[in-house]
């Protein structure tokens, strides 16, 4: 009687003393750490709801030679810029002019007045939607304050905006990346004065996500790049003829209908004289819950000259968002800053923020500078304290769960080697 | 002899006893462990008590069906190497079951291991008829992503799968005709097409894809045409099959499951009840949607302060949206707040969504507090938006009358009105009165660029 009451009673209290395989682990999502020491700081007031920074630079805003932070903070639907006191402490600034969800802002003098204006691409709603809630915003400073005037209205949402004199008549023109959701444009606004900008149809294209303005041709014009990732995943060109006219390249594509296109950036990463594009690739916004994928990373078009790039990959790291290009270690060539909005967050090492050592010849060592905050979806670099070494800032978009690790505005101030 | 022989048969038979009961104590010692993720950590507080069940009756049981569903708990909130290993094991314990090998197939796509996805998808397919489809289509998107870095997409076998895809599986002939216009094939892609086009006229993403190819095919007039009329159809095609298979069973679970179950009581007669349960998860976790339901169920019993100052929360916490600002209007009007603050809101929520429905209401409420000629402006502005949307889905004779009217007063919008109207009557063959309207436009806006280039098209320029 004991002996079988016994065991209904202990049989299932017996552990379980067996295991499973493990599952592969994602190879994008830790890495050593890095043997540049940062000191991080968070700028803003404590965090006690998850921001949704869409985007920040390091900029000197005010014309007093000390560099401000400038933010786009897209849940509170405002520009925030950031000034650094004498004694590392932060005072923030909300620049007062209504706006509906800000995704990008380009700082620069469009009245040729000598002080700094900035254009505002306005989403009108963060999340999909196909409507007409764009807008094209430019607030003029005047003085200590801000005017506001809408370029263009009427058209989707808008997701980047960069100035350029792309008519070669001597007034700052627009590129415009109107996103959309599933439909949308690639356009250039033509500067006619008096603030007005005729719009210019360059590009059917949905998911339009930056459209960065360099001479990819060195001819001595700007061109215009664009990355697209919604129907199609795709990098185009608008090589500029002269006088306004465009001829379309399309640079390359993924047949990958999942790659999540995030991001793109010009810069002469091997300082060949030319200048290259760094794509970034790791959106996985469909998903409730995400995963960093093989493919994630960042490719590098390396300019090969009469529009022929190389794409090369030089980073898988999980769900990169957003990239950045400096000489951190100051050894004389380009090393890249890559976030992550998509990684294994579940996890406590997985890295948020890493930098991507150059030894001079464009192979790069990963290095891991952060794994929290996480949800990072915008970087730059430069130096915030004047002390002559390129720092970092980032952003966190938190829309989608783990709800830990919280960040907007953060920033690492570089201090140099130590582990190595 | 015979005292000795029941001692023995007694000791052989305790032995027996002793090896039959030690096997089994080492297999239930042996069995596999759950994986335990530190969900406490990550999960709220409902849901972690779910996980907590749901593992120990995996582990109680050892059935196949309840690893199985612990496996589809970890899948749904993200854990999914801990989902991979649980599935792995209701595949051993029932290797032909269709719905574990789907789920293992949902999972490793989502672990990137799309070589193995595809390899549970297909047997899937070999099972399940019902599945099949869906199956090939994921299978299809795995061939295209790789499992590796410097993976290439496979078009051979994707196309090779989507080949056995049902001519009706939509979002299958869709990614076959956009391989095809990439593949150098665009003409056999506007065949699909053109039959998709035939049967969902409704689409746009059809339209976009052959304007691609008639690219390809140096047909700029057909593009054109195809992408103009992109913007006048208003469907999409749902290509995320693994996203919505996750989303569909995320309310079977923890927190989510109780939302649901709280929503399913909301009837006039238990609103108490309902107030209660909410605000109860809303103490566990801030969910947005569980914030904006409680808010119109305050208003609807007549608490429009406690409506107000949940939506106020809920806009501070998840940012405004047009809907939230719209609720948050009405309910500071039912509350009797001051009519400026009440329009302020009304037009916040426009900035965010063109909506007829918030002209209408701000049009009833300038009635009553606000200049007549605003009441005029904003109901060709609620026109404008009715004609936009009426435009939106190829309703061109409704539109026409709605721009007509929305060009009769002055408002933020009344170029564009111009423009839409000029885009109706030329779509409708009356190109004179189109240009009429564009050339308004351009008075307008003179940088009006899109009026500017239909004059242009249209010879007037």
């Amino acid at each position: 009687m004991a002996v079988p009451l016994a065991t209904w009673f202990v049989w299932p209290r017996l552990p379980a003393l067996g295991s499973l395989p493990q599952s592969q682990a994602s190879p994008g999502s830790i890495y050593p750490a890095s043997t540049l020491l940062f000191q991080k700081q968070s700028p803003g007031p404590p965090i006690e709801i998850p921001p949704r920074i869409s985007h920040v630079q390091i900029v000197d805003l005010d014309g007093d030679s000390k560099p401000e932070l400038l933010a786009c903070d897209a849940l509170a639907h405002r520009l925030i810029s950031y000034r650094r006191g004498n004694d590392d402490t932060w005072t923030e600034h909300q620049i007062p002019v209504p706006m509906a969800a800000p995704a990008h802002a380009t700082v620069v003098d469009i009245e040729g007045d000598g002080d700094l204006d900035i254009l505002v691409a306005i989403l009108g709603n963060a999340f999909p939607d196909d409507s007409q809630v764009g807008r094209v915003l430019l607030l003029e400073r005047n003085g200590d304050h801000y005017d506001r005037h809408v370029l263009l209205n009427g058209t989707r949402r808008i997701a980047d905006i960069q100035a350029g004199d792309l008519d070669g008549d001597g007034d700052l023109d627009l590129a415009v990346a109107e996103f959309g959701y599933a439909r949308g444009r690639v356009l250039w606004l033509e500067n006619i004065g008096q603030r007005r900008f005729r719009d210019h149809h360059l590009l059917y294209a949905p998911g339009t996500i930056n459209v960065p303005l360099a001479d990819l041709d060195g001819d001595g014009d700007l061109d215009i790049a664009a990355n697209v990732s919604q129907d199609d995943e795709e990098i185009w060109a608008f090589e500029n003829r002269g006088q306004g006219r465009f001829q379309k390249r399309l640079l390359h594509k993924w047949l990958n209908f999942d790659m999540g296109g995030s991001g793109m950036i010009t810069s002469d990463l091997d300082n060949d004289g030319d200048v290259d594009l760094l794509v970034t690739v790791g959106d996985n916004l469909e998903y409730a819950y995400t995963y960093p994928q093989p493919y994630h990373g960042c490719f590098w078009f390396r300019n090969d000259g009469d529009w022929s790039f190389k794409v090369q990959r030089i980073s898988s790291l999980g769900g990169t968002h957003a990239a950045s290009v400096s000489d951190l270690d100051n050894d004389g060539d380009n090393d890249v800053v890559l976030v992550s909005m998509f990684n294994a967050w579940n996890r406590d090492d997985t890295a948020s923020l890493v930098w991507l050592e150059n030894d001079g010849q464009q192979q790069f060592t990963h290095q891991q500078i952060a794994s929290s905050p996480t949800h990072l979806v915008t970087v730059a670099t430069g130096d915030i304290n004047g002390d002559g070494q390129p720092d970092i800032v980032a952003g966190g978009w938190h829309v989608i769960p783990p709800f830990r690790r919280l960040g907007g505005v953060t920033t690492w101030i570089n201090r140099g080697g130590g582990r190595k | 002899m015979s005292r000795l022989r029941p001692k023995l048969l007694l000791i052989i038979a305790l032995g027996i006893e002793a090896v039959v009961f030690g096997w089994a104590i080492y297999g239930q010692l042996s069995r596999p462990a759950p994986p335990h993720p530190p969900v406490a950590l990550l999960v709220d507080t409902e849901t972690a008590e779910d996980f907590r069940k749901l593992w120990a009756a995996a582990d109680a049981s050892g059935l196949s069906e309840d690893w199985l569903t612990l496996g589809q708990a970890f899948a749904v909130y993200g854990f999914f190497p801990e989902a991979d290993r649980c599935l792995g094991r209701a595949t051993q314990l029932a290797p032909q079951s269709a719905d574990t090998l789907f789920w293992s197939g949902l999972v490793l796509n989502r672990l990137g291991q799309t070589s193995r996805s595809t390899e549970h998808l297909t047997r899937v397919a070999g099972l399940d008829a019902k599945r099949r489809d869906e199956c090939r289509y994921i299978s299809a998107r795995n061939h295209l992503r790789g499992d590796t870095a410097d993976a290439v997409a496979d078009t051979k076998s994707a196309e090779a799968e989507l080949r056995q895809i049902g001519p009706n599986h939509l979002a299958g002939q869709y990614l076959l005709a956009y391989l095809l216009v990439h593949s150098d094939r665009p003409g056999k892609a506007i065949l699909i097409l053109d039959r998709l086009i035939a049967d969902h006229s409704d689409i746009h993403r059809l339209y976009q894809l052959r304007a691609r190819a008639a690219e390809y095919l140096d047909d700029p007039d057909k593009a054109r045409r195809d992408r103009e009329r992109a913007e006048r159809v208003p469907e999409t095609i749902p290509t995320d099959a693994v996203a919505d298979s996750l989303g569909e069973r995320s309310h079977e679970f923890g927190l989510d499951n109780r939302i649901l179950r709280a929503g399913r009581l909301a009837t006039p007669r238990n609103l108490d009840a309902v107030v209660k349960e909410l605000n109860t998860i809303l103490e566990i976790a801030y969910r947005p949607r569980v914030a904006r339901l409680l808010a119109s169920i305050e208003l609807r019993r007549g608490r429009s302060a406690s409506a107000v100052k949940l939506l106020e929360t809920l806009i501070h916490r998840d940012g405004a949206t047009a809907d939230t600002l719209i609720e948050l209007a009405l309910a500071r009007q039912a509350a009797a707040e001051d009519p400026d603050k009440v329009l302020g809101t009304f037009q916040r929520a426009l900035q965010y969504r063109l909506d007829p429905k918030t002209c209408r209401l701000m049009i009833r409420l300038v009635k009553e507090h606000g200049p007549p000629e605003e009441i005029e402006r904003l109901e060709a502005l609620g026109k404008h938006i009715e004609g936009l949307q009426a435009f939106g889905e190829n309703r061109l004779e409704e539109a026409t009358p709605l721009f007509r009217l929305a060009t009769t007063v002055a408002h933020r919008e009344q170029a564009e009105s111009f423009y839409f109207l000029g885009e109706c009557l030329r779509h409708q063959g009356r190109p004179q009165p189109a240009v009429d309207a564009y050339r308004r436009c351009l008075e307008l806006r003179p940088q009006h660029g899109r009026a500017a280039d239909a004059v242009d098209r249209l010879g007037e320029g």
